[in-house]
């Protein structure tokens, strides 16, 4: 029936785009709001911070959360509510900053190394399984130790590192794909290596790497803002995350709201972060 | 007799396994699969020559050397004159547009996230086989040619079914003009139903383009009802070749005899007169020395264990492998 019937737009039932698909999935639109806002506060702070983060009150320190300071505010008495907001600005660039450019290295060398396979695969393993043997935070803090502390030498560090994870992915993804008749075909068809891997294997290759690239911004988030409690990422008096936990610390058990307003932004980010990742996966799977 | 388009000469692949822990203990070299040991054959323009065999014979491998997948390790293939793997040949992209294959899996064979449009589409454009302006038209001609409705240019792969995949199939490889078809299972994969229409539409659209065959199956009426000529593969080797009709009607070779008694019959009063071979198919990294099929041979003689025969032509038939055909076939 259905191969000598002529398909007509009108016979089969309209598809629901993938989208609507995905927005019907509660963690997806959750995840996507809690972004969504974090964007916000990151791009235009001075919009809700209610006082200037960097505002000094000899008079209000370590008040407990009221209504004028709903999270408190801090030994030197600047609102703590104001610098977790504007942390968000250095929260959320170091979530972009940290991992695209690891993304895109990884991908490109992933493909290419699974694409072409022989030596410089065989090289490539044995860099990943150099770089994976020590744990991440190590790594990184060896190359800070060696660059310097701050934000840029922390994105090199963390790039420097972090490629491989996606490299890994992306060339176990493009061999698997490799096994389809469609990469084969490309070649019959005399398509060039460039068409075949960046045009056929690496969008149907990606998903799980976006995937992973949503996880990978909370944890660089999370990566992030060690490095600044341990005094190796952003440096205070820039407000951010790890900083502000790491200047409560001293007051953990008088002024506990310092270290844990700081401490649930950086929850809530990465749950966001990872229920988008979810939510991606199924969005981005091709049907059939 | 018709111009020879492409001509396959003593075909040899092995494929390297890795030496396993226990080959390394007894210190033996990596097991060898022998895809291909000595194939030769002619197409010749217009023909469709089908290829059969059992699994495992090596007829996609050598579907697959053809178009360039594969590199063989012996013999050569020429294509109007010219060797394929030649140096200067391997760059040339305009042997991939003159010889094209079509894949047995219609649902690994298409790019699941490009529309049949766009699939088309590259065709041509890579090839510049039509000036950008005419492309959309050349892909509505494309789909026209092989019937899908013209709204298919709009969907993805997986909104067809695996006939109309293969259709799709055919029409990327028919957009870059081929003289060559390589169909490499090309129906197996789908219902019979769907088959007929399929196969009925690739001779249909041979006539009309005058497209030279390779017809690579399983199936033996499928080949018989598709082909002018047959080749019988058995471990990498062609056993027997020669018109489809003589061939189907008085297979020569014991092992072409013993495959086309095992297809079964339409006629009810057929009680089967199924020859049956003894033992199993022999893997391909184990090849009997002599003749490859004396192990389940009924025929076979001291002489079939020492010597490989030779593919020689016979009267009233094609060419066959065996060193006791004329026995054979005057008692038979």
């Amino acid at each position: 029936m259905t191969e000598t019937s002529p398909l007509s737009a009108a016979a089969a039932p309209p598809q629901k785009s993938r989208l609507q698909i995905a927005l019907r999935k509660p963690g997806f639109v959750i995840g996507m709001v809690i972004i969504g806002l974090s964007t916000l506060l990151a791009v235009a702070p001075g919009l809700f911070a209610p006082y200037d983060p960097n505002f000094i009150d000899y008079t209000a320190v370590r008040q407990p959360p009221s209504w004028a300071h709903p999270f408190g505010t801090d030994m030197l008495g600047r609102d703590s509510l104001s610098r977790v907001i504007s942390a968000y600005s250095v929260n959320m660039q170091m979530a972009v900053l940290a991992t695209v450019f690891a993304l895109v290295i990884g991908v490109v060398v992933g493909a290419l190394v699974g694409y072409y396979r022989g030596l410089a695969d065989m090289i490539f393993g044995r860099i990943v399984d150099a770089i994976i043997t020590f744990p991440f935070l190590v790594l990184v803090i060896a190359v800070v130790a060696v660059l310097g502390p701050g934000l840029v030498n922390m994105y090199i560090a963390i790039t420097l590192v972090g490629w491989v994870y996606y490299a890994r992915l992306m060339r176990a993804e493009v061999i698997a794909q490799m096994g389809n008749d469609y990469a084969a075909s490309g070649v019959v068809m005399g398509y060039s290596d460039r068409r075949i891997i960046f045009r056929h294997l690496l969008p149907n290759a990606i998903t799980p790497v976006v995937v992973y690239w949503m996880t990978d911004m909370a944890l660089a988030i999370l990566l992030g803002s060690s490095l600044g409690y341990l005094g190796l990422g952003a440096q205070p008096p820039q407000a951010e995350w790890g900083v502000l936990i790491a200047e409560g610390r001293n007051f953990i058990t008088t002024a506990w709201w310092l270290s844990l307003m700081p401490g649930i932004a950086i929850v809530l980010t990465g749950l966001g972060f990872s229920l988008i990742g979810d939510g991606l996966a199924d969005l981005l799977r091709p049907r059939g | 007799m018709s111009e020879t388009v492409m001509e396959i000469r003593d075909l040899g692949l092995e494929f390297q396994l890795g030496r396993t822990l226990a080959d390394v203990i007894q210190r033996r070299p990596g097991r060898v699969v022998n895809a291909l040991n000595g194939v030769s054959l002619a197409l010749k323009k217009g023909e469709t020559l089908g290829v059969v065999g059992e699994s495992g014979c090596g007829k996609s491998t050598l579907a697959r050397c053809i178009v360039r997948l594969y590199t063989p390790q012996r013999g050569r293939i020429t294509y109007h004159g010219q060797d394929i793997f030649a140096e200067d040949a391997r760059a040339d992209r305009s042997y991939n547009r003159r010889v094209q294959m079509m894949f047995q899996d219609p649902y690994s064979s298409l790019n699941p996230r490009m529309t049949t449009g766009q699939i088309l589409s590259e065709a041509l454009r890579v090839h510049q086989m039509r000036p950008e302006s005419e492309i959309d038209a050349r892909v509505a001609e494309l789909l026209e040619l092989v019937r899908l409705p013209q709204d298919a240019a709009g969907k993805l792969p997986h909104e067809f079914s695996g006939g109309q995949r293969q259709r799709i199939a055919i029409a990327r490889a028919l957009a870059v003009e081929p003289e060559v078809l390589i169909a490499d299972e090309l129906v197996s994969a789908l219902d019979v139903s769907v088959q007929a229409q399929v196969v009925n539409l690739l001779l249909e659209l041979q006539e009309r383009l005058n497209l030279t065959i390779l017809f690579v199956a399983h199936d033996l009426r499928l080949v018989r009802h598709v082909s002018n000529r047959v080749a019988v593969i058995y471990l990498g080797r062609i056993v027997e070749i020669g018109d489809s009709e003589t061939l189907f009607a008085r297979p020569a070779h014991p092992y072409s005899q013993a495959l086309l008694s095992a297809a079964p019959s339409l006629d009810p009063d057929d009680k089967g007169s199924a020859i049956r071979l003894q033992g199993e198919l022999p893997s391909p990294m184990d090849v009997p020395p002599g003749c490859p099929f004396h192990v389940r041979c009924p025929h076979a003689s001291e002489i079939c264990k020492q010597q490989e025969p030779r593919l020689t032509a016979h009267e009233g038939r094609g060419e066959v492998a065996c060193h006791h055909v004329k026995e054979i076939n005057t008692h038979a």
